[in-house]
């Protein structure tokens, strides 16, 4: 095994780089870079990009514009859906008008509203 | 060799600033001169991550493309060629993850016992072989630091910059990458 003080030096290498250095060299440079650059060519323009992103973003503002505009309608639509128990139906069901209040609140129930609705029964 | 301390300070040459300003005012040539300057070093690293030799060139080119779209994020003050081999290691470990997915590539083991031939060149094309097999018996940190340092002449600190991990860590890795790869030239040697 080699192994010794080389292996900590903070220099490259000379064998290790040469020999690294000719397994790893690529050939043919003239062909590589000219398929670099015919890719570059084939890139779309900047002001392309630039115009794709914009559509995008426009794509992007419109579907978010529908969304808020299907979420508000059925949330308008779901309003007078809650009003068909109203506070006169339930009492007049019930017997109760605690029950009522429950029933038609549009905040979470008080305890202590349930508390005096059970002292009532 | 040039270090990356001489890099962009080529005499008689363009530096790699001028040469990305003219770029990105839509000089064509000059990103020309750039990929033609840095081919060799970006498809080393390439190579050093993926063993296939057109995967490692794919992952080159790609290199360079995504250098020239990400050009306007490039920070002038500091040297060129780490933002793009990082890049380069970063496009080469993408893919290889990728590769690794799909198949693993198998290193057959005989290949490394067939005797090499009178010829000097066909004997050393074997050695070229048993070391890059060697490398990719390394763990992916040790090939690309080894490479980075040894071949392309960087500091402990610029790899550490380029695979963002510490200082410390990219002289570990160096350490016992030189290690394993002395031990098959000295094997080689025997």
């Amino acid at each position: 095994m080699v192994q010794g003080p080389n292996d900590f030096s903070p220099e490259p290498d000379l064998h290790v780089r040469a020999a690294l250095g000719a397994a790893l060299q690529p050939g043919d440079r003239a062909g590589f870079v000219a398929r670099v650059l015919a890719r570059v060519d084939a890139l779309p323009a900047r002001g392309e990009v630039a115009a794709r992103r914009w559509s995008r973003a426009a794509a992007a503002a419109a579907a978010a514009l529908v969304a808020g505009l299907v979420t508000g309608l059925l949330a308008g639509r779901a309003t007078p859906s809650q009003a068909l128990v109203d506070a006169d139906f339930v009492a007049s069901t019930t017997g109760s008008t605690s029950a009522a209040v429950f029933l038609t609140a549009e905040q979470p129930p008080d305890p202590r509203t349930l508390f005096t609705s059970l002292v009532e029964r | 060799m040039t270090g990356p301390a001489a890099e962009g300070m080529i005499p008689g040459c363009e530096d790699d600033v001028a040469l990305v300003v003219r770029t990105l005012a839509g000089d064509r040539a000059a990103f020309g001169t750039l990929v033609d300057r840095y081919e060799e070093p970006v498809r080393r690293v390439a190579r050093a991550v993926l063993h296939d030799v057109h995967d490692a060139d794919d992952a080159a080119q790609d290199t360079f493309l995504t250098a020239l779209l990400k050009l306007d994020h490039y920070d002038q003050g500091r040297p060129f060629r780490p933002w793009l081999l990082r890049i380069a290691t970063n496009l080469a470990i993408d893919r290889r993850r990728r590769r690794a997915r799909r198949r693993t590539a198998y290193l057959e083991p005989d290949a490394a016992t067939e005797l090499p031939g009178p010829d000097v060149a066909a004997e050393r094309a074997v050695l070229q072989e048993r070391l890059r097999e060697a490398l990719q018996e390394l763990p992916e940190r040790y090939r690309i630091a080894i490479v980075l340092f040894d071949v392309e002449g960087f500091s402990h600190a610029e790899i550490a910059e380029v695979l963002g991990v510490a200082v410390g860590t990219v002289r570990s890795a160096v350490f016992h990458a030189r290690r394993h790869l002395r031990e098959l030239l000295a094997d080689w040697k025997e």
